[in-house]
């Protein structure tokens, strides 16, 4: 992939399309799941995947893939459509869950608990036997074709209490639990992904590991995968090991000054 | 500690001070372990499963520090410093050393997926055969006499007493006490107990095997130290195993310096203080001097600690049960506070969002209009951040006339608060302390303000015991910072579970009572509300009172009862605060 610069050169730019590598059998239960008109729920902590694994997915069982990414004032016809005023006129807009069901394609909600309350009332037809999305305005119902699937993801512990999923609509989901990968399949993620070479990536999976081993003050986050790929990259751009750990692997994972300092110690040791 | 560090940073090959191995230890060992710095005359480094105390760089030249970190650690993370394994290595030097060289080669194996590339680079690591794959097996090895090869100084050694002397159970503790305080202890002939009796043939064995010296409370305590591993027909293997030296007469020495420390005022014996320096992310707290009516700054040091016992988890299921329904009621309204609600059908102001999205339906004719358009504030928002503090200390292992434990009643009815209060969706922290004179108070973590609740929590819970004594006053601080400057809500509760007696080295009576006081006082200028709850034991009623004031102060015989009267008690320190919240004390300096 080529884009232009500001000077009007172009330069490369790496397209990192490669696919998600399983860890067990989530993409059997995933292609089990789509066939027999499933949905599905991911859980797992952030960067360690599961957009990467919904990607994968949907090109493996070549369906389109619209994402949401849920916020606090998602509504239900944001997912749904709305009306627009065009020069006076009113015009109906098809939301991306509209366009994915009537495309069959797979609609993934991201962190769908920030969603507000209301788009229960759409995604519960969607996700049990019938299959279908009301559109109140319009005055239809659309029944999912087959191909149609709907995907949420849920990161258990980082949402509070009050914000949880409902049991009503958890137990309408298949769930599928993705755990930061081992050392063995994460050094392989690493070289598959960034090209960079076998004891640097050994060295990041050792850190990063260790990392998420920590329960301390200052680090809400562990150490992810995503965070271990950036690292990655910019060595392989030719950032010195140290600061790019620095810059990408603990810079984003602190604000607090004590944990900053003992995790820099920590990375020394693992670096040098 | 200042002292400390310049020293190391001028000495030491890698300049580093313990407490910057934080991380890297906790990381390695899988869970919070500090690391402090000896100030005693060990050579090698060594662990008693929470924290792992380096040598005085002096005394090595300030080489292998982070060596012996990631060494120690690995010990923690491969679980080699079982109870039952560190009974059979007392007095065995050289076995534990054997040991130590099996288990941190077998732990560098196992932990390879989280340990420095540089540490498996080291000729020791990389060049050494995995000969055991299980701490049982290394156990066998070590006390075998097959060739092994040196133990190099950098990994360190293993206390066997450093680590059982937190098996103490809360019986060996009162036992301990009663005797001391009944003076039955003999002044000076108590034999010299210490790890570094190099003797095979372990004198301290023979000690402990004696039948008169069992009569002595030192043997009684030391019996209790090792536990059932004392097993008849083990002692008889050991007696055969072992040589007939005699015992040689002494003072308690570095084996209890480690852990069980008594009070000054009740032991007659002289108790050192604690062999290492605490330098790793420990707080320094005030504290109220009484008697000279001011502060001494930076006097208690308290450090944040992962809950573990060397027995392993118990059998909480007798204990940990689920919260009454009835508390949930009594609880629920609590630290309310004011929140808009939008869509309502009446309120004091328009909802404006609302109102734009009716006004569209009408223009589209979609609907003719609504009546949910406005928006009012109520009272339903939970604005309350709890810190639950537990006394985790070896007083509260006394057992009512039920046989329950004081200290099983506490941990009762702080999970059921604690998970009641979570479940109405207020911010929770729990933690146990206690203490070994000023320079190590310890706050166990049982649940963080911003952890959900999991069943992470009740096996923390599993793995506390009743060990040390109570420093009141900076348990209160501590707990008043983690709410003014963590959690950070407008309505902030400090719930203090204990038995009321607050009692530690150098801490008691009216020193005591006055520092809780002041802790008190500074906690409610901050806006805190503090509430005492005592559950059964013989709590000295009056104490307490003078201490906490009769209306935050709730007393109940057992936990069952916790629900008919924890409402009136905690509304009541909440509203107290809820009017002075901008009002402290003249001078009252806040830690941290």
């Amino acid at each position: 992939m080529e884009v232009a610069t500001m000077d009007g050169q172009t330069k490369p730019v790496r397209n990192r399309d490669s696919s998600y590598l399983p860890a067990g059998g989530e993409k059997q239960i995933f292609a089990s799941a789509w066939r027999q008109g499933l949905p599905i729920l991911l859980k797992g902590p952030t960067g360690c995947g599961k957009t990467r694994f919904v990607q994968t997915m949907a090109a493996e069982l070549g369906r389109p893939l619209y994402t949401v990414a849920c916020h606090e004032d998602l509504t239900a016809s944001d997912l749904v459509g709305r009306y627009l005023l065009k020069g006076g006129e009113t015009v109906w807009e098809d939301g991306p869950m509209t366009r994915a069901v009537r495309e069959g394609a797979i609609c993934y909600l991201d962190e769908v608990v920030e969603a507000r309350a209301d788009t229960t009332v759409v995604i519960h037809p969607l996700a049990d036997h019938r299959r279908e999305l009301n559109i109140e305005r319009l005055g239809v119902k659309l029944v999912a074709p087959p191909e149609f699937m709907l995907v949420m993801s849920y990161n258990p512990g980082y949402q509070s209490v009050l914000k949880d999923l409902k049991p009503s609509t958890r137990q309408r989901m298949v769930s599928i639990e993705l755990q930061f990968p081992s050392a063995e399949i994460e050094q392989r993620i690493l070289l598959q992904e960034t090209g960079i070479d076998a004891d640097t990536a050994r060295r990041l999976v050792q850190l990063g590991q260790a990392i998420r081993k920590l329960q301390h003050e200052g680090l809400p986050e562990a150490a992810s995968t995503r965070t271990l790929i950036s690292t990655a990259l910019l060595i392989k751009d030719g950032v010195p090991a140290m600061a790019a750990a620095e810059a990408a692997l603990t810079g984003p994972l602190t604000d607090d000054p004590a944990a900053s300092r003992h995790l820099l110690e920590m990375m020394k040791i693992y670096m040098a | 500690m200042t002292a400390r560090k310049t020293l190391l940073n001028t000495q030491a090959v890698h300049t580093a001070v313990p407490s910057e191995y934080l991380f890297l230890a906790s990381a390695i060992a899988g869970r919070r372990v500090s690391v402090h710095l000896s100030t005693g005359k060990d050579v090698r480094a060594s662990a008693d499963g929470q924290t792992i105390v380096l040598p005085d760089p002096r005394l090595n030249g300030g080489r292998w520090v982070w060596e012996s970190v990631a060494a120690q650690a690995a010990l923690i993370g491969a679980d080699s410093l079982e109870a039952p394994i560190m009974r059979r290595l007392v007095g065995r030097g050289q076995s534990a050393l054997r040991y130590v060289y099996l288990e941190v080669v077998r732990g560098a194996v196992l932990l390879a997926d989280r340990m420095p590339s540089a540490f498996l680079a080291l000729p020791e690591i990389r060049n050494a055969k995995a000969r055991t794959r299980s701490a049982d097996e290394s156990l066998e090895w070590a006390l075998g006499s097959r060739a092994l090869p040196e133990t190099p100084d950098y990994f360190g050694t293993v206390r066997p007493l450093g680590v059982l002397r937190r098996s103490v159970s809360e019986n060996g503790w009162s036992a301990l006490t009663k005797k001391q305080a009944s003076g039955d202890f003999a002044q000076a002939k108590v034999p010299t107990l210490d790890d570094d009796d190099e003797g095979e043939e372990s004198r301290l064995l023979k000690l402990l095997q004696n039948p008169l010296s069992r009569k002595n409370p030192v043997g009684d305590l030391l019996s209790k130290l090792l536990g059932a591993g004392m097993s008849k027909g083990r002692q008889q293997q050991d007696v055969e195993d072992a040589g007939g030296a005699e015992i040689p007469v002494g003072r308690i020495e570095r084996a209890l310096r480690r852990g069980v420390q008594s009070s000054a005022a009740a032991a007659p014996m002289d108790l050192p203080a604690l062999e290492a320096s605490a330098a790793s992310q420990a707080v320094a707290y005030p504290e109220w001097d009484v008697h000279a009516r001011q502060y001494r700054q930076n006097w208690a040091i308290l450090e944040e600690v992962e809950a573990w016992r060397p027995d392993g988890a118990r059998d909480m299921s007798a204990v940990l049960v689920a919260p009454p329904f009835e508390l949930k009621r009594q609880l629920g309204s609590l630290g309310l506070d004011h929140e808009m609600h939008r869509r309502q059908p009446e309120g004091a102001e328009f909802d404006l969002s609302r109102l734009l999205e009716c006004a569209i339906d009408r223009a589209t004719g979609h609907a003719q209009g609504a009546l949910d358009i406005y928006r009012s504030s109520r009272r339903t928002r939970r604005d309350l951040a709890v810190a639950l503090a537990l006394d985790i200390s070896g007083s509260t292992g006394e057992k009512n006339t039920a046989g329950i434990s004081v200290f099983d009643q506490q941990l009762q009815v702080g999970y059921q608060i604690g998970r009641t209060l979570d479940q109405l969706g207020d911010t929770v922290a729990i933690y146990g302390f206690h203490s070994w004179g000023r320079h190590l108070v310890r706050a166990v973590q049982l649940k963080t303000a911003e952890e959900r609740w999991s069943a992470r929590v009740g096996e923390r819970f599993a793995q506390l015991e009743p060990v040390g004594y109570t420093r009141t006053g900076t348990a209160i601080r501590y707990g008043t910072r983690l709410l003014t400057q963590s959690m950070r809500l407008p309505n902030r509760l400090l719930i203090l579970v204990s038995d009321g007696i607050a009692y530690d080295q150098d801490y008691e009576s009216s020193y005591a009572q006055g520092d809780a006081r002041k802790a008190l006082e500074e906690a409610r200028a901050s806006g805190t509300a503090v509430v005492c709850l005592c559950v059964g034991g013989s709590q000295d009623a009056v104490a307490l009172r003078a201490i906490f004031g009769s209306a935050n102060l709730l007393m109940i015989d057992a936990a069952h009862q916790l629900s008919v009267n924890i409402r009136p008690v905690c509304r009541q320190a909440l509203a107290a605060v809820s009017q002075r919240k901008l009002r402290r004390p003249a001078g009252a300096p806040y830690a941290g």
